[in-house]
């Protein structure tokens, strides 16, 4: 009976696939419902880890379930601990979700939601799932070792350090991006000022209940700290209402840069007990809490998506960032479709956790279908806003002007309705003074998940609570990041300057520590302050940044990948990972080519410095700056990220044939040559 | 389910089972004195974000 009903199942669920991806890919109305996407992605996710998962680990990796795993051999019930399967799902999970998937695609929802839905589905399925689970058997084969220890052993020292640079400057881009985020979601709103830093001293007294009055109580410290949380977004209305404090909390942009800078520094000093461990706890389930909270919203509001299929923006004109569907749809959606960060955390401290390789698909491959379904609620709650206020909230001043009116128009003209009332009364439901220009992804996320939420729970009164929850989740999330992401950063530059100087390099030396911290704050402080004072708005030059490091870091994993099925002689199946490989190689190297050559000012970073430079020697000014200082500073910006630019595709090609070298090498040996541990 | 459930929550900030690495500490070192509870968590912070880790994701 079994044998029966399971095919006749799995043809149901394809022909379900094929129908909702009909309907959304052939609609052509005023809406659609969000109910249509969410079965084309269900069904394909299913279909995807049902066949091709499991073909993966059992053809082509062939996961052995009576292997003893890392956990097992090297026991020490701290790191290496067997754990069960379900439970590691949720470690995995945890540390792969992060903001990545919920900026990526509401920034690509300019282009429409057709685009941004279908890359999230073919690449999460056919490459960022493969690549995730891949590593997680890699490194569980290899005595759970790291990304950069592996990609030395199999391909060789020299691909090692180009691997280690690359993964230091995605370290620093990630953090600057995700900084602006912050930056542009707090400017001149007191009331998500006063909430964020109203976290500090909820964490410092979390920290401290935690280590000294209760010692060890980590579950209570968390719960109060919850619970001060919430008080403290309700709390910041009245700061936004009370005429002097409204006006301490409300900041400009380039104050809250140098506030993060000064804050980054700070945070990545002081004991982790007393700021980052308590604050990550609250992170942590703050995000596990909001992302479950928005999928039970959108099933069970099924929101109807306003945003048409495609927009005229495809040709790269876009007001959100510039640049043609091809390449850039690829490279700004990368979490959530193919992520190269994840290969950090599958051989970080899941691989030590492994009971069993018969984990290594649900774990790898299930929990990166997840981060792709949370990518999609994303899509979804932002395609489901009035198209009008997505494109008031992203474009630049620039662009748009700085009235209501103005910014009406202009969007009106596009063909996008939208009337000054509507943006005004919008500022209004959400407790802000405007929502015009707050770029970066994470307010028009939080208006979304505000609109989708009261809907359903405490309604429009809800609103200005909601928008300033998800305001307070993201930050949270990402002040958090930004000081464990500056403590990593530091520990990789402390291995480069050891090499100089055995003394830089000691982690417990304070002259090591503080060089190292200095230099890391340094290179993200940079390209935040940077972004924030961008004449395009910060995100148009620093998102696709990040988005060609990620996809480097994916393409170099999946280099690894490759290489070692052919020393595994499992030569007929390199296209899995080939086949990702391949298209990548060809987004990123395109996309940087547009990034350094392209004749449209708003693409092309040379091209950028040539306008002002020219301009400079007219002795004219360019908005925004007002000094020839300024000017000066703009051009130099356009060289650093060029030759970022630059950086990331040498080393990525670098990589690229120095790996299929030793591949090719491999493929004329007759016997296995992957350097695992021994079974 | 519970025990599975509150498992998870603490391993997602790092947290292994502390009764479990007692006995882990019971078999393999007899000889060593047993961490507190409070010790424990205060090792587990310092080797969750001494830097070397890499455990969350953008």
């Amino acid at each position: 009976m079994r044998a029966v009903m399971g095919p006749v199942m799995w043809i149901g669920v394809a022909m379900l696939a094929a129908l909702a991806l009909a309907v959304v890919a052939l609609h052509r109305g005023e809406s659609i419902n969000a109910l249509w996407v969410l079965t084309a992605a269900s069904c394909v996710y299913l279909i995807g880890y049902r066949f091709y998962a499991q073909f993966v680990a059992q053809k082509v990796l062939a996961v052995d379930a009576a292997r003893v795993t890392p956990a097992h051999r090297r026991e020490d019930g701290l790191d290496f601990v067997p754990t069960h399967g379900g439970v590691l799902f949720g470690h995995h999970f945890a540390a792969i979700a992060g903001a990545g998937p919920l900026i990526g695609p509401v920034l690509a929802a300019q282009m429409g939601y057709l685009p941004g839905m279908l890359w999230l589905l073919v690449g999460a399925v056919l490459g960022g799932c493969v690549q995730d689970m891949a590593v997680l058997f890699l490194s569980a084969r290899r005595g759970a070792r790291s990304l950069g220890d592996m990609i030395r052993l199999e391909l060789g020292a020299g691909v090692g350090v180009l691997a280690q640079i690359g993964i230091l400057t995605i370290m620093l881009m990630l953090l600057a991006v995700l900084g602006l985020v912050v930056v542009k979601a707090l400017a001149h709103s007191p009331w998500g000022t006063f909430t964020v830093a109203a976290t500090i001293p909820i964490a410092l007294f979390m920290g401290i209940y935690m280590r000294i009055l209760r010692p060890g109580r980590i579950g209570e410290g968390t719960l109060i700290g919850l619970v001060l949380l919430m008080l403290s977004i309700v709390y910041g209305g009245r700061i936004a209402a009370d005429p002097y404090w409204a006006g301490v909390f409300t900041l400009e942009a380039t104050t809250l840069a140098w506030s993060l800078i000064v804050y980054g520094f700070a945070a990545s000093v002081v004991p982790v007990w007393l700021l980052l461990a308590p604050r990550d706890y609250l992170s942590t389930f703050l995000k596990i809490g909001t992302v479950l909270l928005l999928a039970i919203g959108i099933i069970v509001t099924q929101p109807e998506l306003k945003m048409p299929a495609l927009t005229r923006f495809i040709d790269g004109s876009g007001p959100v960032f510039a640049g043609s569907l091809f390449p850039f749809l690829f490279i700004t959606i990368a979490c959530g479709a193919v992520s190269g960060f994840h290969a950090l955390i599958s051989s970080g401290t899941t691989p030590k956790m492994l009971a069993n390789e018969r984990h290594i698909a649900p774990i790898g491959y299930g929990a990166m279908l997840c981060e792709s379904f949370v990518a999609m609620m994303a899509l979804i709650a932002a395609a489901a806003l009035e198209p009008g206020l997505y494109f008031a909230m992203n474009s630049p001043p620039a662009l748009i002007g700085t009235s209501v009116e103005q910014a009406a128009s202009t969007i009106s003209s596009w063909g996008f309705l939208i009337t000054p009332e509507m943006l005004t009364q919008t500022a209004r439901d959400v407790g802000e003074g405007t929502i015009l220009s707050r770029t970066g992804g994470a307010p028009t996320l939080a208006v979304a998940m505000a609109q989708v939420l009261s809907s359903f729970l405490g309604g429009g009164a809800m609103m200005a609570f909601w928008y300033h929850f998800a305001i307070l989740f993201e930050a949270l999330f990402i002040l958090t990041t930004l000081d464990a992401g500056t403590r990593v950063g530091r520990f990789m530059i402390q291995d480069f300057l050891g090499q100089v100087s055995p003394t830089l390099g000691n982690t417990r030396s304070w002259i090591g520590n503080l060089v190292a911290t200095s230099l890391c704050v340094a290179g993200w402080g940079y390209f935040l302050y940077q972004g924030v004072t961008d004449p395009l708005g910060g995100i148009n030059s620093l998102w696709p940044l990040f988005g060609i490091a990620n996809q480097m870091l994916a393409a170099i994993a999946l280099v690894l990948v490759t290489v070692v099925l052919v020393k595994m002689k499992r030569e007929r199946y390199v296209w899995v990972g080939l086949a990702p490989l391949t298209w990548l190689l060809v987004c990123t190297l395109s996309a940087g080519w547009d990034k350094l050559f392209h004749a449209d000012v708003r693409i092309g970073f040379l091209s950028h410095a040539d306008k002002f430079k020219a301009a400079i020697a007219q002795g004219e000014l360019l908005a925004p700056a007002t000094s020839m200082a300024q000017m000066q500073q703009i051009v130099l910006n356009d060289y650093v990220n060029a030759s970022l630019c630059a950086l990331f595709m040498t080393i990525l090609v670098a990589v690229t044939v120095l790996g299929l070298r030793v591949g090719l090498r491999s493929l004329r040996m007759v016997t296995f040559t992957a350097q695992e541990e021994p079974a | 389910m519970i025990r599975h459930l509150l498992e998870m929550l603490r391993l997602m900030v790092g947290v292994p089972d502390y009764e479990r690495y007692l006995a882990h500490r019971r078999t393999h070192h007899p000889e060593l004195p047993l961490p507190t509870h409070a010790e424990f968590i205060l090792e587990r912070q310092k080797a969750r974000y001494d830097g070397r880790s890499q455990n969350r994701c953008c």
